[in-house]
C-alpha cells in the first residue's frame, strides 16, 4: 500500500470497515441513550468526534513522554479535559443540545471508542495519522447516530428535525423511540452494514473474523496463552 | 528511584495543565444567568400575560444581589409585574429526569394561573416532553389554590413528567398564597 492510500485509509477505514458502532460494536450506551432524535445523534457525534481528534493529536503527541505505569490514567485526565471543555462550550452556546444530552455528554470521557483508539491507535502513531484516524472513527460514529436517530425519529415521533412527516406524524410508532426499538433498530443497521461490506458469520473464531484484528495483530492470543 | 518519581510527577503535571486550561474555558464559554432577567424569560412572561414592566425580586447577599426564592427549594426566582400584579415564578422541578422541568408559571391579580412557558425540558422527546404542549398546560389555567390540581388528568406514557407539573403547579399556588404581600411590598 503506498503512503497516500495508507493515510487515506487511516481515514476511511472508521466510515464503514471498522465503523465504531456498527462492526466493532462500542459506545454502546450514548448509542441507544441518545438517539431519539437525528439532532440528537448528529451532536453527540460531532462531540465525541471533537474529542476523539484532540484526545489522539495530544495522546499522540505525549506518547514519549507519558510512562507506561501512569499511561492509562493520563489518557482519562486528558479525555476527561476535553469533554469538560466540550461540555462548557455547549453549556454556553448551545443549552438545548446540552440538555438533551444530559450526563452521556459528561460520560463521552469513559467511552470505550475514545480510549479504544488512544491505548490501540494514538499512543503508538505519528500525529498526523492518530488526528486522521480520529477523523474517520468521529464520521463513522456520527454516521451511525445520525442513521440511528433519523430512523427512530420517523418511525417513532413521525418527524425528522422537527419537520412533521404526513401520515406518520399522525400515527407514530411510540416504540421506536423506547429502548426495545433502539435495538431493534441497532440490529437492523448491523445487519445492512454486514450485508454491504458482504461480511458473514464467522464458523469458528480466529481473527479472520475479527473486526479488531487490524489493530491487534494477533495480540491477543498471545495473551490468552500468557 | 526514578520509576517511582516520574510516573506520578508526569500525571501531576498533566492534571494541573488540563485544570489550568479549563478554568480558562469556563471563564471564556458560561455565562451565570442566575438572577440575571434574560431575553428568553421576558419573552416568556410576555406569553402569558401580555407586554408589561417585569423585575425579577432580588435581595442582597454579601454584596451580590441574588434572586429571592423564600426559601423554596424548586423556586429559582420570581418575577414581577408590580403596576398590573403579574407574578411570574421560575421553576425547576423533577419529572421522570432529575430537574427535567424548567420553567415559568404565572399567576394573575386574581390568584389563578394564567399559563405557562417552558424555558428548557429535558423529559423523554415524544413521551414526557408532551406535557410542554399547549394543550396539556392550558389545563391548568384558571387554577386557584382552592382548587385541586390533582384532578387534572396525567398524560399517558408521561406519568412522571405530568406528576412533576402538577407539584411545580401545587407549590406555586402555595406560595403565592402565602407570600403575596411580600411579593408585591
Amino acid at each position: 500500500m503506498s503512503t497516500n492510500n495508507k493515510t487515506l485509509y487511516e481515514f476511511t477505514k472508521g466510515i464503514i470497515k471498522e465503523n465504531p458502532v456498527l462492526v466493532t460494536l462500542l459506545g454502546m450506551c450514548p448509542t441507544l441513550a441518545v438517539t431519539v432524535l437525528a439532532e440528537n445523534g448528529i451532536g453527540m457525534g460531532l462531540a465525541t468526534t471533537f474529542v476523539l481528534v484532540c484526545s489522539n493529536a495530544v495522546i499522540s503527541l505525549l506518547k514519549n513522554i507519558i510512562p507506561k505505569a501512569v499511561r492509562l490514567p493520563c489518557f482519562i485526565v486528558i479525555i476527561a479535559g476535553f469533554v469538560t471543555f466540550i461540555d462548557f462550550l455547549m453549556q454556553g452556546y448551545l443549552p438545548e443540545l446540552h440538555s438533551a444530552l444530559g450526563v452521556f455528554l459528561q460520560l463521552i470521557t469513559v467511552n470505550c471508542i475514545i480510549l479504544g483508539r488512544a491505548e490501540a491507535f494514538a499512543s503508538r502513531n505519528s500525529v498526523g495519522r492518530s488526528v486522521l484516524d480520529g477523523l474517520g472513527m468521529g464520521l463513522g460514529f456520527t454516521l451511525a447516530l445520525f442513521a440511528m436517530g433519523s430512523v427512530r425519529e420517523i418511525l417513532g415521533l413521525g418527524s425528522w428535525f422537527g419537520m412533521k412527516i404526513p401520515f406518520l406524524c399522525d400515527r407514530p410508532m411510540t416504540i421506536f423511540i423506547m429502548p426495545a426499538g433502539g435495538f431493534f433498530v441497532l440490529g437492523c443497521l448491523i445487519a445492512l452494514v454486514n450485508k454491504i461490506a458482504g461480511r458473514k458469520p464467522p464458523k469458528e473464531i480466529s481473527c479472520e473474523s475479527c473486526p479488531n484484528a487490524a489493530m491487534c495483530k494477533g495480540q491477543c492470543k498471545v495473551e490468552e496463552g500468557a | 528511584m526514578k520509576s517511582k518519581v516520574l510516573p506520578p510527577l508526569v500525571l501531576t503535571v498533566i492534571c494541573i495543565v488540563v485544570c489550568g486550561l479549563l478554568v480558562i474555558a469556563h471563564d471564556a464559554a458560561v455565562k451565570d444567568n442566575t438572577g440575571v432577567l434574560t431575553d428568553e424569560m421576558k419573552k416568556g412572561c410576555n406569553e402569558i400575560f401580555g407586554e408589561g414592566k417585569f423585575e425579577m425580586l432580588t435581595e442582597k447577599k454579601d454584596k451580590t444581589a441574588e434572586p429571592m426564592t423564600f426559601g423554596y427549594k424548586n423556586i429559582n426566582s420570581v418575577i414581577t409585574d408590580k403596576q398590573n400584579e403579574n407574578c411570574a415564578v421560575e421553576m425547576t422541578c423533577d419529572g421522570y429526569a432529575k430537574g427535567g422541568l424548567h420553567l415559568l408559571i404565572g399567576i394573575g391579580s386574581d390568584g389563578k394561573i394564567k399559563g405557562m412557558y417552558f424555558l428548557s425540558i429535558g423529559e423523554t422527546p415524544g413521551l414526557g416532553a408532551k406535557v410542554a404542549q399547549k394543550e396539556y398546560t392550558d389545563k391548568f389555567t384558571g387554577l386557584s389554590a382552592e382548587d385541586d390540581v390533582e384532578e387534572v388528568d396525567n398524560l399517558t406514557a408521561a406519568t412522571y413528567s405530568s406528576k412533576g407539573l402538577k407539584k411545580a403547579c401545587e407549590e406555586v399556588l402555595e406560595f403565592y398564597t402565602v407570600h403575596k404581600r411580600e411579593i408585591f411590598a
